[in-house]
């Protein structure tokens, strides 16, 4: 067999799986989003870059935005601190760690939707279990209105990030544990305090697990939909509404076709700039330290 | 540098007991190895040494100072793991300069340091690979590296040369050894081989499931073990182990030859005893012990034959070129010594000498 050719044959089967399901519709949507189709029943006809000028000047897009860089700073940095903090702690107590280890999967069992309702329940005023935790504690004093619109987005995103934490610290325990007992030791015997330790040598060696966690923190903040369209529907007033959400909204809600792609390729885009350079730098570095 | 002392330690993993209570004196300066079969608690006694696993019971001190309470870093030694432990995502230069930069060192302090240990061990041109870039052997020396920059009290090695091809091992061995002798730091040194620890040691500490069974210097340990189990571990081949009684004059093995032996004439007559002989003492003679051949095997210099006297699987190293086949029958006597265990307690009773003939 030609031995140019061969690779390519083992190729194939991810190349046209990636092709109908991956490459296709990305193609599919930027070609809809260069159009004013609306609904499904005809094509529209091409406009070319007008859908993205309008989402220049789109108030509601541009209040979305504004909500989803929030998502992805918080998500970047709340779940993925919890995360690891959670992993060391698990890490060092043995008793009950498989336990802990449990109840830390399960949030994960749950979709983002089922997430949004319970804890739709659990911002309910004043009989929120969230409410009744602070009156309790007597805390009434913290008590805001949880989904109103100043805390609404917050609120979405301390749900969300609930699970995202769970994500990462599997994640991250399993990262913990690929790390050699001898080095810690080593750096122990080197001199290192327990936060030198972490610093560098802990940490740096997370890489492979902090790659996973980072860009699925990335990815679930920029694609955030479901969680929101289950707790808030965007609301009160658009304060809690995402980028995800208004593409929904754009597309099933206004038919505007043409109008909901042109958002989706943007969602597309900022994903592949965020994404894309991180996991390749972390590629990189993790072939470097773990062969 | 410093003197160690291990002072009735125990070592207890919940009901299990590791080390039952171990008293060695490690002199400054000097290169002891511990030794014994795998599981013995070689490893858990230098892990207390370096402060990795706590002290049950007993003291350690370093330099006159119990450490019992001390973390690794306050104790002033290194250690070298069996994996090495180099951290992956580090340079070799960080590798070896990791602990200094800890401490705060300056970063010229740190070059020399780095560039004097590189130039030692020979890893110059390698300082700024990472470990994955290195052979088994450059690996190792870097660990070294790492030990030597820190310049502790007391180097601590846990089977550092037992991932290694032995070839490798054996140049090692010497670097390791020639090394020591120019820093002149106190070493402990784990092995379960003992030709590492009888090439490299000044002093043995050979230990067998979590007790002491004999320390001394390896010529101590050939020519004066104290047991049986001293005995068939030290030496390679092991010591043929023969069993015997006391007769007028010397001992009478079980198949009724009689061996005349000086020194024997302390014990009873009939005493049973285990004759132990080095697989180099045995000379072929006109009579003796009768050894039915199963192989030889030569390699040149010498000829190893193994076989059984009786009932006993025996090894014999002789200077002569045999061919015996399976079934051969030879006749060997000692001409070296001959050591007298008393089968009880396997302790050695005495040591004594073949008689010559002619
Ligand atoms: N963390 C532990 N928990 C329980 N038992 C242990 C632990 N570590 C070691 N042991 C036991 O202590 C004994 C001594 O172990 P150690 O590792 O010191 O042996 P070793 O002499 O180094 O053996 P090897 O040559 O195989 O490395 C063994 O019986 C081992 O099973
Ligand atoms: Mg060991």
């Amino acid at each position: 067999m030609n031995a140019r050719l061969t690779p390519w044959l083992f190729l194939m089967p991810a190349i046209v799986i990636y092709g109908i399901f991956g490459a296709y519709p990305i193609f599919q949507t930027f070609a809809i989003s260069l159009t004013d189709q609306v609904g499904v029943a005809a094509p529209g006809k091409f406009v070319g870059l007008q859908n993205y000028a309008a989402l220049l000047h789109d108030d509601y897009f541009l209040n979305s935005l504004k909500h989803t860089g929030i998502w992805v700073i918080a998500f970047l940095l709340v779940p993925n601190t919890l995360a690891i903090s959670i992993a060391l702690l698990v890490k060092q107590t043995f008793w009950g760690a498989s336990l802990i280890k449990t109840v830390f999967f399960l949030p994960l069992a749950l979709s983002f939707a089922i997430v949004g309702v319970i804890w739709g329940w659990i911002y309910e005023p004043d009989v929120g279990l969230l409410d009744q935790l602070l009156i309790g504690l007597g805390l009434d004093g913290l008590i805001v209105e949880w989904l109103g619109p100043d805390a609404a987005n917050y609120s979405v995103i301390a749900a969300a990030a609930w699970r995202q934490t769970a994500f990462a610290t599997v994640i991250f325990l399993a990262g913990l544990s690929a790390i050699p007992q001898e080095l810690l030791e080593a750096a122990k015997v080197d001199g290192g305090t327990r936060r030198q330790i972490f610093f560098r040598i802990t940490l740096p060696l997370l890489k492979p697990a902090s790659t996973i966690a980072v860009s699925s923190a990335l990815i679930q903040a920029l694609l955030a939909t479901e969680i929101v369209l289950t707790m808030t529907e965007g609301g009160p007033f658009g304060s809690s509404e995402v980028v995800g959400y208004r593409m929904y909204m754009e597309t099933f809600w206004n038919y505007k076709f043409g109008y909901g792609a042109s958002i989706g390729v943007i969602v597309t885009l900022m994903t592949a700039a965020f994404v894309v350079p991180y996991v390749r730098r972390m590629a990189k570095a993790q072939e470097r330290d773990w062969s | 540098m410093a003197h160690v002392t291990i002072n009735q330690v125990i070592k207890n993993y919940g009901a299990v007991q590791a080390i039952k209570g171990i008293d060695v004196e490690i002199e400054d300066g000097e290169f002891v190895a511990l030794v014994g079969p795998s599981g013995c608690g070689k490893t858990t006694l230098l892990r207390m040494i370096a402060g990795l696993e706590d002290i049950s019971g007993g003291t350690i001190s370093i330099g006159g100072k119990v450490v019992n309470g001390l973390q690794p870093k306050a104790r002033d030694i290194a250690m070298v793991f069996q994996n090495y432990a180099l951290y992956p995502h580090m340079k070799v230069a960080d590798n070896m300069s990791f602990s200094m930069q800890l401490a705060g060192a300056s970063k010229n302090e740190i070059k020399t340091k780095v560039e004097d240990a590189a130039r030692i061990l020979n890893l110059e041109p390698y300082l700024e690979r990472f470990p994955r870039e290195l052979s088994g052997g450059q690996r190792q020396r870097v660990a070294m590296g790492r030990a030597i920059v820190r310049n502790p009290k007391v180097f601590l090695f846990d089977e550092p040369l037992s991932n290694l091809d032995a070839k490798l091992r054996v140049s090692m061995r010497a670097e390791i050894k020639s090394l020591h002798q120019r820093l002149g730091t106190t070493a402990v040194y784990v092995t379960h081989d003992q030709i590492e620890a009888m090439t490299m040691a000044d002093k043995i500490v050979v230990m067998s499931a979590g007790r002491i069974e004999q320390v001394g210097t390896p010529l101590e340990l050939y020519d004066e073990p104290a047991n049986l189990f001293v005995a068939a571990f030290i030496g390679s081949p092991s010591m043929n182990l023969l069993s015997a009684e006391i007769c007028d004059g010397g001992v009478r093995f079980v198949d009724g030859t009689v061996l005349q032996l000086s020194g024997t004439e302390v014990f009873n007559t009939d005493r049973r005893v285990i004759a132990g002989i080095r697989p180099d003492a045995f000379e072929l003679a006109e009579q003796g012990l009768t050894v039915q051949v199963e192989v030889t095997e030569p390699t040149g210099a010498e000829t190893q034959v193994v076989g059984q006297i009786g009932d006993t699987p025996v090894t014999c190293l002789m200077r002569e070129r045999i061919s015996g086949r399976y079934g051969d029958v030879l006749h060997v006597l000692p001409q070296g010594p001959v050591h007298l265990f008393d089968p009880d307690t396997g302790l050695r009773i005495g040591t004594a000498r073949a008689v010559l003939k002619n």
